[in-house]
């Protein structure tokens, strides 16, 4: 099984990446928005204790959701702008940060996926 | 011939969803207990017979505590149906087995359900059905009201407990209980079911009185010790825990799903974070979603009494009247049914029941629980419903507290009123402006409470229960649903109140000057009351908006958009918009829950503190978004 605090380290500084990267771009709301994502991972670091390591888990799996629903709704808010194109309107651009979004998304639902078959059993 | 067939079990077991299989019906379902408050019933055929199948509110035993309770109770009670499916939940089978226990001494004809059966082959849980027939010696059948599995079979075991009902079981409660059950049955009234009736006294049954004769000594009853009242009780769940350990397998290994989901997401620090996140997330895929939908829709309404004209009394009443007044309501439909996707997401995954937990200090300080909470949650769809399901809740207090703030949540018809302001006022902050509107609304809700607690029902704490479902993959199909019986609601006013309205709004428009507005009755009217508004910064068009939005929330937009000839033609600047919205919020709830209010309560003081408080309440708020806006916005 993969390293949990490296995916967790991975998850962190990509979700840091894209938070600047919204800050930077005047997008404030959306950024508060992915840092409070972001608590999710570095809330993980500080999971002591004997259970630590399963707890550490939740935070990557949880805060890897939390991610693919973030990058899934900037994926929708661009498929749904497209229709705007009928009534006169511009659709949706995507700008850099939407892409880290996006790419860290995509990593995101790869490691719920992952977490779930081999580090998770389903409710008793 | 028709079987009657009664669902009982626990709340948010699946009886709703095991319902609809069974009769083909869409009943609202949710994941949170208590959506059922009244019966609901319909009926299928199986081979030559008919089941007519009632489902009941959710309960925990037939120690009737609530109203909802009451309701099972008397029916199991004075008109028991042919056969009681007892609906269990797999996962958690200990309460649904003890509701079942009762329903044996009641003398049902049981069949015992245990559904969710497919979630338990996932978590690795064999469950022996065979076990489960020996112990319980009722017919046992294993259902998925997801996957539609042994649907059939619980229907053909329906029609075979029909034809031969089974013996049922007996607890023996030792001794001394017994000694005790067999005193108490002697002065039990011939009409009920005696051991029933004799087990309820001896545990406290607050109803159980009436099922005593006139002439027994009531010294019996306070003579009963306190241990052989919770000897009941104790025994069973004995009995339940072996049957549960003699008929399942588990397999115990890391984290559950559940587990790890609730690890963070109500996690004391992040929790509210993630959760107010998530919220915001939803309000603005509601907007951009929803957005070009929207534009189209006004555009051809628009367009559509342009065509038309309004020269004529008749192209009047048609463009302005009919077209632009209701359809200036109805190009609001995708962004409602939009909101509802997302809410329905986050209800039916079971998130939005954990909010309830992440904010129970401030519940608790409120004296309310858990399930009020999620009653109250149902105000987003309807106000009305909150009002009805307080029933389920056991306190009385609680139960009247709930149903005076339920005005202060957001109910969907409010929701077109918030869509035509914030796309008017703030057209680039449009989902800040939306989520502050419902942080307000929830807000409102909690201080009312404390208010209602202090002054108008003084009392105890009551304690604070929570009941937490487990997390699921939202089904698509579920979502749709409850989107769409939020939603047609809407649908439904539109074609009816909100016609009506718009055209009497139109008739007091037009005449007597024939469209000149500013000399129309409603404007005469207006004006007249404008000044009391005028400190919060209402014009005329919008008071009597206001006066006309008392019938149902929505018409005020029919009515602003029929004032200024077109919605595209409104304008509200920031502090009026904001402080209108505040107003909008509570100043008086609509006709059907001011009537549900005085049905519920049976009270005209409460009825009437529900529409002055709200009204005083929105007035002064207002006031002070309207003077603080203006220095800010």
């Amino acid at each position: 099984m993969r390293s949990v605090n490296k995916i967790m380290g991975m998850m962190s500084v990509l979700s840091i990446i894209t938070f600047i990267l919204y800050l930077i771009e005047g997008k404030v709301i959306f950024s508060i928005v992915v840092l409070s994502f972001l608590l999710v991972f570095l809330f993980g670091f500080r999971e002591f204790g004997s259970a630590s390591y399963t707890f550490r888990l939740a935070h990557v799996y949880v805060g890897s959701i939390l991610f693919t629903i973030a990058s899934g709704y900037v994926l929708l808010t661009y498929l749904f702008s497209l229709f705007s194109v009928f009534i006169g309107g511009e659709p949706y651009r995507l700008s850099i940060s939407d892409i880290i979004l996006l790419i860290t998304g995509v990593y995101s639902l790869i490691n719920v996926i992952y977490l779930k078959k081999v580090a998770l059993r389903n409710d008793k | 011939m028709v079987i009657t067939v009664g669902l009982l079990g626990n709340p948010n077991v699946g009886k709703t969803s095991l319902f609809n299989k069974l009769v083909g019906a869409r009943q609202y379902v949710a994941n949170w207990p208590g959506v059922t408050v009244s019966r609901i019933e319909g009926a299928t055929s199986f081979r030559e017979y008919t089941l007519h199948i009632v489902d009941l509110p959710g309960i925990y035993s037939l120690a009737a505590t609530s109203v909802d309770e009451k309701v099972t109770r008397d029916y199991l009670l004075y008109s028991p149906p042919n056969v009681t499916a007892v609906v269990i939940d797999s996962m958690s089978p200990e309460q649904g087995i003890f509701l079942l226990l009762e329903a044996f001494e009641l003398g049902l004809n049981v069949i015992a359900v245990f559904n969710a059966i497919d979630e338990v082959r996932k978590s690795g849980i064999k469950m022996d059905k065979s076990s489960l027939e020996k112990f319980l010696r009722v017919p046992v059948v294993l259902t998925s009201a997801h996957t539609g599995e042994g649907i059939d079979e619980l229907k053909e075991k329906i029609v075979g407990s029909f034809k031969k009902s089974v013996r049922p079981l007996v607890i023996d409660y030792g001794n001394e209980t017994e000694d005790y059950i067999k005193q108490i049955e002697e002065c039990v009234e011939d009409s009920y079911n005696k051991r029933f009736a004799a087990i309820k006294i001896i545990e406290g049954d607050k109803f159980a009185g009436s099922f005593l004769k006139k002439e027994c000594k009531e010294n019996l009853i306070d003579s009963i010790p306190q241990e052989i009242r919770t000897s009941i009780p104790l025994t069973k769940y004995r009995y339940v825990t072996n049957v549960i350990q003699l008929c399942t397998q588990k397999n115990e290994e890391a984290l559950t799903v559940t587990e790890a989901l609730d690890h963070v997401l109500t996690h004391k620090y992040i929790g509210i974070p993630i959760f107010l996140s998530l919220m915001y997330l939803a309000f603005n895929f509601t907007f951009k979603v929803s957005e070009p939908l929207v534009g189209l829709m006004e555009f051809f309404f628009e367009k559509l009494a342009d065509t038309i004209g309004n020269e004529t009394l008749i192209t009047s009443l048609l463009s302005q009247g009919i077209i632009s007044g209701v359809g200036s309501v109805l190009a609001f439909v995708p962004s409602i049914f939009a909101l509802f996707f997302a809410l329905g997401i986050m209800e039916e995954s079971g998130y939005l029941p954990r909010i309830a937990f992440l904010v129970d200090k401030l519940m608790y300080s409120l004296r309310l629980t858990g399930r009020s909470f999620m009653t109250l949650l149902l105000g987003f769809g309807c106000n009305v419903s909150t009002v009805m399901a307080a029933r389920g809740l056991s306190d009385e207090r609680e139960r009247i507290t709930t149903i005076l703030v339920s005005p202060f949540i957001s109910c969907s018809a409010r929701i077109p009123v918030y869509l035509l302001i914030v796309s008017v006022a703030f057209p680039t902050r449009k989902a800040e402006a939306f989520f502050a509107i419902y942080a307000l609304s929830i807000t409102l809700t909690a201080f009312s409470s404390r208010i209602v607690n202090k002054i108008v029902l003084k009392g105890q704490n009551v304690p604070l229960v929570m009941e937490l479902p487990r997390y699921r993959f939202p089904k698509l199909s579920n979502v749709f649903a409850y989107m769409w019986n939020r939603g047609k609601h809407f649908l439904e006013k539109a074609g009816t109140i909100i016609f009506v309205a718009s055209i009497l709004i139109w008739a007091l428009t037009y005449f007597p000057s024939h469209g000149n507005v500013e000399e129309s009755y409603v404007a005469m009217f207006g004006k007249l009351i404008q000044p009391i508004f005028a400190p919060l910064g209402f014009t005329w068009q919008i008071v009597s908006a206001l006066i006309f939005g008392g019938v149902a929330k929505e018409v005020i937009v029919s009515a602003l958009s029929q004032f200024h000839k077109s919605a595209s033609n409104i304008s509200i600047d920031p502090a009026t918009a904001a402080a209108l919205m505040t107003f909008i919020l509570g100043y008086i709830p609509c006709f059907a829950t001011i009537a549900a209010i005085r049905s519920e309560t049976n009270s005209r003081k409460y009825t009437f503190f529900a529409i002055f408080y709200s009204l005083g309440i929105s007035y002064l708020l207002s006031l002070i978004v309207y003077t603080v806006g203006r220095l800010i916005l």
